[in-house]
């Protein structure tokens, strides 16, 4: 209570100042970058198994998604770059509808009321499944670093693509490599 | 004529490596300064992150107040690497050293150092900061926060590195500063 007391509105202001120009500089910066590239895995890997609660408590298990390719993401509220490529990870959900596909935002360390209140703010709401790692156990079997990171599944749930930082999963390059599992 | 022409172009050039160095060098706007490099397919960049600012983030994310207090104490970087090349591209933090004026060498405090901290104090948080080496393949990059336990204001230079095809790079960043206790007004 003591630090909320020190936080007070001049804090926030200057937090607001500061956060502007590093945020910017991200956003500048990922426009240079191969924002489309993936990771093919040399030997594919297994994918690790979880079994999460969605915004509205109902359980996911990866294995209930054996035979479709699952893009996993994993995401946190506070992550510029997470905020950034979440409007293209709708747009490809919306394109591969009706297909094998399934899509699954893990989010760190927050909580439905959290995600639910940063939803409202975007422009772009996901219709695609939010899952909750709360202790970031799942992120962690998967080797994780940093977010956002992606993994592409194949049908047969082994890990075949993964991307570390924000990609444009709009773009076409992306779809052709999840269509070319289908 | 010809070592005229010669001449001419080889000015250019000059100008050319000039104007691109000084891109790389510190970039300040009135409330944060920036340092960047894009050299030998990696991308690095360190821009400021005062006192308050580090507190606020890490406040919230719910993190206890010692954990918070604990961070802000330190000279904070909001840092982005980049993987340039369509090859892979290593760093590695451990490898990095702070030169302060005095000639004194630091580490930074790596992220692994602070998950340690957090978990013997029962806090599960690994988040926000950036990662103590990382091999980065075509397309990666990743931010976060970096730390150094220097008082705030503080000059140093920053010697880092990098690998890539085999072959380790090293570089610096001259009279880098730690952010000011307080946000310079602009």
């Amino acid at each position: 209570m003591r630090l909320l007391n020190q936080l007070h509105l001049k804090h926030y202001l200057i937090f607001l100042l500061t956060l502007l120009p590093f945020n910017v500089a991200v956003a500048e910066e990922q426009a240079a970058v191969n924002d489309y590239k993936l990771k093919q895995l040399a030997r594919p890997l297994p994918a690790p198994g979880f079994s999460l609660p969605d915004m509205d408590g109902k359980v996911h298990a990866l294995k209930q998604y054996q035979g479709k390719v699952v893009l996993v993401n994993f995401w946190g509220t506070w992550c510029p770059p997470c905020i950034r490529e979440m409007p293209s990870l709708e747009k490809l959900y919306q394109k591969l509808k009706g297909e094998p596909f399934a899509m699954l935002a893990i989010n760190q360390w927050e909580d439905e009321e959290k995600v639910f209140e940063f939803m409202g703010q975007l422009k772009t709401i996901p219709t695609f499944s939010i899952l909750f790692d709360a202790d970031s156990k799942i992120s962690a079997a998967y080797g994780v670093q940093g977010l956002p990171s992606s993994f592409i599944i194949d049908k047969q749930g082994r890990i075949m693509y993964r991307a570390t930082g924000g990609r444009d999963f709009n773009h076409p390059e992306i779809e052709r490599t999840i269509r070319s599992l289908f | 004529m010809l070592r005229l022409i010669i001449g001419f172009f080889l000015l250019m050039s000059v100008s050319a490596v000039a104007l691109s160095a000084e891109k790389q060098n510190n970039t300040s706007s009135p409330s944060v300064s920036r340092w960047k490099s894009d050299d030998q397919n990696f991308s690095i960049e360190l821009v400021q992150v005062n006192p308050d600012y580090a507190r606020a983030v890490f406040y919230a994310r719910g993190l206890p107040e010692d954990v918070v207090e604990d961070i802000s104490r330190y000279c904070v970087f909001g840092s982005i690497v980049k993987n340039l090349s369509d090859s892979p591209v290593t760093y590695r933090i451990s490898d990095w050293r702070v030169l302060t004026v005095d000639g004194v060498e630091h580490k930074m405090k790596l992220k692994s150092e602070w998950i340690k901290e957090w978990s013997a104090k029962g806090v599960g948080f690994r988040w926000l900061l950036l990662a103590d080496e990382q091999t980065f393949d075509e397309g990666d990059w990743i931010q976060g926060f970096t730390t150094i336990g220097l008082a705030p204001g503080q000059p140093f230079d920053l010697h880092y590195s990098w690998s890539h095809q085999g072959k380790t790079y090293h570089r610096e960043f001259k009279g880098m500063q730690c952010a000011p206790a307080q946000p310079v007004t602009p």
